[in-house]
């Protein structure tokens, strides 16, 4: 009797389980459009089709004011449309039809196109921008693109000049206004004007934008559907829809890749081989414009010593220790200026130190730090950190010092490094993207910059950063920060090792990646050129 | 006779009664102690956020938004305010509610695990008894062979060697996520979640193989079954009809106890497969540091273990009166 | 203690061939970690020309992601994840026999106390506590130890307390209450001796546990540190390479199977040496 109970009792659990499994997961506004999948299979018309892309982990918003992660910004990318657009250092103007500046680089004006219109039908005009911008310089809002507009303290002004045209006013002069423009991705004033806090409001769940592709279904954990907006300004897409899965583990996702069950990933180096022996994707090598460094705690005594700092330097074979971290020299380019390459006024010819361990140990001597003990921090969960740090702690074990590592997880290790009196370690990596414009570095090597992990204090080259920000003439904004470039390699507080690059696997079932321009954060600029074969 | 029964069924009710109202500050407890716990580890949620454009005024308002610039005592407080009215806060990492987040992943994780669990207990008895019926011969050598390569198997190696094999070689399961983007059928969840389920369930299989089969063979060795064997009972019908009963009730123990892990979820196995349950949720809270829903989920694991324990002994209690339910 | 437990159980053991294998297996084990240093590789020396060979005659399984010799490497894994794995069993048998014994032998509220802790502790997700123990501790080997030792000497205790609630009961225990003598003397010298077949048992299945747990802490990013390693360790770096080299896969994963297997074997054979009423199989 028991018995019989029992098994009818996990009979039900089971089904019901797995029921429950199946039937639920609350959608978040399912629109009543096709079903994706439905679209042409495998003949060979060049519309339609859905494209499945991996990312690593749910977006942590929709809202492009406030996204900060690659998830977040790709999802924006392909909702909402930008003002302007750099491709390379190509300009490209999307929702803006011009940008016109003042000689005293304080006044700009931006003229919007002519019919532009949102997901839901409404007019895009010039009163969305000004919204956005106030929204973005609201502090009760606390965007975290705020900073990029407030110059010398004080916010800048946007005013509506009529229905297409904004007037930005600023209180200093600001060369590379332009590329803080490039980061904004308007939002819609008539769904956003009310809303108490908009990074918590309801109607982040359903967003409206403007991009080549609407909001179709998120289910959380497991993946984004956005299908193509009809109404979109420009070139409609090709596709019908893109799937954003999450993929969480990277060997399960180059599996998945072989699979068929994932169309476009990113993947590690070390994938490389395998991904292209398998034939099903082409691949994808470009620069993703991120530059890693060794970054040498300025706080700590014995690393304010430049001859310590080269002696480190030379004691390392730049090719290995890239080869250690990225397998070959295929997947990272040494790397000498501070600036990624195709950064404005990027200097090539710069002080290099070659792997010499006779001079290294010189320079130690003649410092005093022979045998140096150097604590090492950097992040566990990197496959390219972790092993070059070991193969940094062998190296310098040769000429004699002693190197403690110590991996962090991303948290402890943000802290740390944030810490501007941090003493914890004496060496760490370094690792930045921050774009063609060589002002955006700055964040990362003013002395008392938040980013400046090294903690590198010097006033004459922070004077250097703040002339060329707002210097008008450009040959001598190139001069000012080709004279950066000079002092960072000589100084060497910062010590460039590679500029990385991005390897994308796209199935070749689908075409277009090249015009589609693969980015190392969004993984593609511009989706509409991507189409089923 | 009758009165005993009552008197017995009054005590089980009163020392129920006398569980569910502990739940309340046992609750009360592990949310102060798990709180301290979070808050007191070095560590700042507000840095995953810092972006290189802001100023300090910016990264303070951001702290002051997440409600983390107040005295701890007070963010308790605040916390323990809403929770009572069924608020448990907005996640740090995306701004949604926790609780909703929670409730979404749940059907995921339930059904992962409850199928697990199932699984578990069918083929765990079920060889179990086989095991104890064909004891010492070849079957049930294999079998405690299995049983033991199964309780000592790394379940992150059985995943890899899943993977490796059927989904890479064979090409007959997918390897990641719940479902097939596009199909909504009930057959490819299934499809999707055998191989996390299996590599949950071999473990639990073992355990309760072996369990239920020395617990069968005692059994089968006490004074009333060997009655039963003078009246001319097989051996088959004497285990269905009597010893089963009290060889199962035991397991009910286990299964409450095994509650919480139903929730929280094998967070390697998810994390491996891709599967949207509580566990990479859990995972990503602790990383990111993500205090309202890493005190969301910890009140859930708990609650629910609390009252799996108090299930497993009231079950007992009601199952088989005989059995004190008293400690 | 007594003699003629130990002379069932040696009986036991030199009967059931089984159990002597496990052993024989474990005590390699053991040597093999010991004679780690006799190996003619570095399990640490970078050579990046190197990378993923499979076994030949010089590396005998070849070599991983970062052209280290497997085979020193899982020597000196062994090392640590064995170590690891008793050092930390130690731990959750002092700390559970210690506790299970209290709520045991006091009872009545002390017990109602602890138990309720347990529960406490136990309901917190593993992962969870595994995190925040290692915000608060120095990353090292001892750390590890700590962890582990800490998540996994409560069900041991549950053990522990059952055993010494029937055991106080007895004769001894009760003469030497009314003889005056100190709870704590009672304990340590009625009690605790008594119940040692069974915390046996369960330090012999817990060091089980210990080493599984070990490659969970891996997983999380918490284990040992670079350029150490462990099999739990090893076992997830592998994770990356399947495709290209299953050795680095197969070769921690078995020796984890292996050990932990032997460990639970003998843990019931040391089981069923202890109680003769199970011992008729």
């Amino acid at each position: 009797m028991l018995r019989k109970r029992i098994s009818w009792v996990i009979a039900l659990l089971l089904v019901v389980s797995l029921l429950a499994a199946a039937c639920s997961s609350k959608q978040t506004e399912p629109s009543a459009t096709a079903d994706p999948s439905s679209a042409t299979s495998g003949s060979s018309s060049v519309q339609g089709g859905n494209l499945i892309v991996a990312i690593k982990d749910d977006p942590k918003t929709f809202n492009p004011i406030y996204a900060g992660d690659s998830m977040s910004l790709t999802l924006g990318n392909v909702l909402f449309a930008p003002l302007i657009r750099m491709n390379g250092d190509k300009k490209e103007f999307v929702l803006a039809e011009s940008l016109t500046a003042s000689d005293d680089l304080k006044t700009f004006t931006l003229k919007l196109r002519e019919g532009l219109a949102w997901h839901d039908g409404q007019p895009l005009t010039a009163d969305d921008v000004v919204f956005t911008f106030n929204s973005l310089l609201d502090e009760k809002q606390h965007s975290y693109f705020r900073g990029s507009f407030v110059f010398e303290g004080t916010p800048m002004q946007v005013t509506k000049v009529d229905e297409s045209t904004v007037q930005f006013v600023l209180s200093a002069a600001s060369a590379a206004f332009e590329s803080s423009l490039v980061q904004i991705y308007p939002i819609p004033k008539h769904i956003f004007e009310g809303e108490a806090d908009l990074e918590k409001s309801e109607k982040n769940y359903s967003p409206v934008g403007s991009g080549p592709f609407k909001f179709k279904e998120y289910r959380a954990g497991e993946y984004v559907i956005v299908e193509r907006s009809d109404t979109y300004f420009s070139d409609k897409a090709k596709l019908d829809s893109i799937t954003f899965r999450i993929a969480k583990d990277n060997s399960s996702a180059v599996l998945a890749l072989q699979n068929g069950e994932l169309n476009v990933l990113r993947i590690e180096p070390q994938n490389y081989n395998k991904v292209k022996e398998s034939g099903k994707s082409e691949i994808a090598l470009f620069p993703s414009g991120a530059v890693t460094t060794i970054v040498f705690n300025q706080n700590i005594d014995v690393m304010k010593k430049q001859e310590v700092r080269q002696a480190i330097v030379h004691a390392l074979n730049k090719e290995e220790l890239i080869q250690a971290g990225f397998t070959s020299t295929e997947f990272a380019e040494p790397a000498s200026s501070i600036f990624s390459p195709g950064t404005l006024h990027l200097k090539t010819d710069l002080k290099s130190y070659e792997y010499d361990q006779n001079k290294a140990k010189e320079l130690l001597k003649a410092a005093g730090a022979e045998g140096l003990k150097i604590r090492y921090a950097y992040f566990n969960a990197s496959t390219p950190e972790t092993n070059m740090a070991l193969y940094l702690q062998q190296k310098l074990q040769e000429v004699g010092l002693q190197v403690e590592l110590i991996p962090l997880d991303a948290a402890a290790l943000n802290k740390k490094a944030l810490n501007k009196d941090n003493t914890d370690y004496d060496m760490s990596f370094g690792g930045y993207n921050m774009g063609f414009e060589p002002d955006a570095y700055k964040v990362l090597y003013l002395g008392d910059a938040a980013y400046n992990f090294s903690h590198y204090k010097n006033a004459e080259f922070d004077q250097w950063w703040l002339q060329a920000a707002v210097e008008t003439d450009e040959a001598k904004r190139a001069k000012l920060y080709e004279q950066i470039q000079d002092l960072s390699a000589d100084e060497v507080t910062t010590y460039p090792i590679a500029y990385g690059k991005s390897i994308l696997a796209v199935d070749k079932q689908f075409g277009g990646a090249d015009e589609a321009g693969a980015d190392a954060v969004t993984v593609f600029d511009d989706f509409t050129k991507i189409y089923k074969k | 006779m009758g009165n005993d029964a009552a008197r017995e069924e009054k005590q089980l009710r009163k020392y129920l009664t006398r569980r569910l109202l502990q739940l309340i500050p046992m609750l009360l407890f592990i949310s102060l102690v798990s709180f301290a716990l979070i808050r007191l580890a070095p560590g700042d949620p507000v840095m995953s956020f810092v972006t290189p454009n802001m100023s300090p005024e910016d990264v303070e308002r951001i702290r002051a938004n997440m409600g983390l610039d107040q005295p701890l005592y007070q963010q308790y407080l605040y916390w323990l305010q809403n929770v009572v009215t069924g608020n448990f806060g907005y996640s740090l990492l995306n701004q949604r509610p926790v609780l909703d987040q929670i409730v979404e992943r749940l059907p995921a994780t339930i059904g992962l695990m409850g199928s697990s669990l199932a699984l578990s207990l069918i083929l765990g008895i079920g060889l179990g008894l086989i095991s104890a019926l064909y004891k010492n011969r070849w079957i049930d050598r294999v079998l405690s062979l299995l049983a033991y390569i199964g309780i000592s198997l790394p379940g992150l190696w059985l995943a890899m060697i899943l993977i490796y094999v059927f989904a890479l070689k064979l090409n007959w399961l997918p390897s990641i996520g719940m479902r097939t983007i596009g199909v909504n059928s009930a057959w490819d969840v299934i499809k999707h979640g055998i191989m996390p389920c299996l590599v949950l369930s071999v473990g639990s299989i073992a355990v309760y193989m072996r369990y239920i089969r020395s617990s069968t063979i005692s059994q089968l060795e006490e004074d009333y079954v060997q009655v039963q064997y003078a009246y001319g009972a097989t051996k088959g019908k004497v285990l269905f009809r009597h010893v089963l009963r009290n060889v199962l009730l035991p397991v009910i123990t286990i299964l409450g106890l095994s509650l919480p892990e139903v929730i929280t979820g094998a967070f390697i196995v998810e994390s491996i497969f891709s599967w949207p349950g509580m566990g990479s949720l859990g995972i990503n809270a602790v990383f990111g540091l993500d205090y309202p829903m890493i005190m969301g989920i910890t009140m859930m694991s708990s609650f629910l273990l609390i009252v799996g324990n108090l299930l497993a002994d009231a079950l007992y209690g009601v199952v088989d009166p005989r059995i004190k339910a008293m400690r | 203690m007594n003699r003629m437990r130990w002379k069932l159980l040696s009986a036991q053991l030199l009967e059931r061939k089984s159990a002597l294998i496990a052993l024989i297996v474990l005590g390699l084990l053991g040597l093999a970690a010991l004679a780690a240093p006799f190996v003619p590789f570095d399990p640490n020396k970078i050579n990046l020309g190197e990378r993923l060979f499979p076994p030949d005659s010089r590396h005998w399984l070849g070599t991983d992601d970062n052209g280290r010799d497997y085979f020193a490497r899982a020597l000196y894994g062994a090392r640590v994840s064995l170590s690891v794995g008793v050092l930390a069993m130690i731990v959750s048998v002092v700390i559970g026999t210690t506790v299970g014994a209290i709520s045991g032998y006091f009872g009545g509220r002390t017990d109602s106390l602890i138990m309720r802790s347990i529960d406490i502790l136990m309901s917190i997700p593993s992962f969870f506590l595994m995190l925040i123990l290692n915000a608060y501790l120095k990353p090292n080997i001892f750390t590890i130890v700590l962890i582990i030792g800490l998540l996994s000497w409560m069900s041991l205790s549950r053990i522990v307390r059952a055993e010494t609630i029937s055991v106080k009961e007895r004769e001894y225990v009760l003469h030497a209450k009314v003889s005056g003598q100190s709870p704590l003397r009672i304990i340590v010298r009625h009690i605790i001796p008594s119940i040692v077949p069974t915390i046996i048992v369960a330090a012999t299945v817990n060091v089980a546990g210990v080493i599984m747990m070990e490659s969970a802490l891996s997983f999380l990013g918490l284990g040992i540190r670079p350029p150490h390693a462990s099999w739990g360790s090893m076992l997830n770096t592998a994770k990356g390479y399947i495709g290209e080299n299953p050795i680095m896969a197969l070769v921690p994963g078995m020796l984890i199977l292996t050990t932990v297997l032997c460990f639970n074997y003998l843990g019931d054979v040391f089981r069923a040496a202890f109680e003769p009423k199970t011992n008729r199989r």
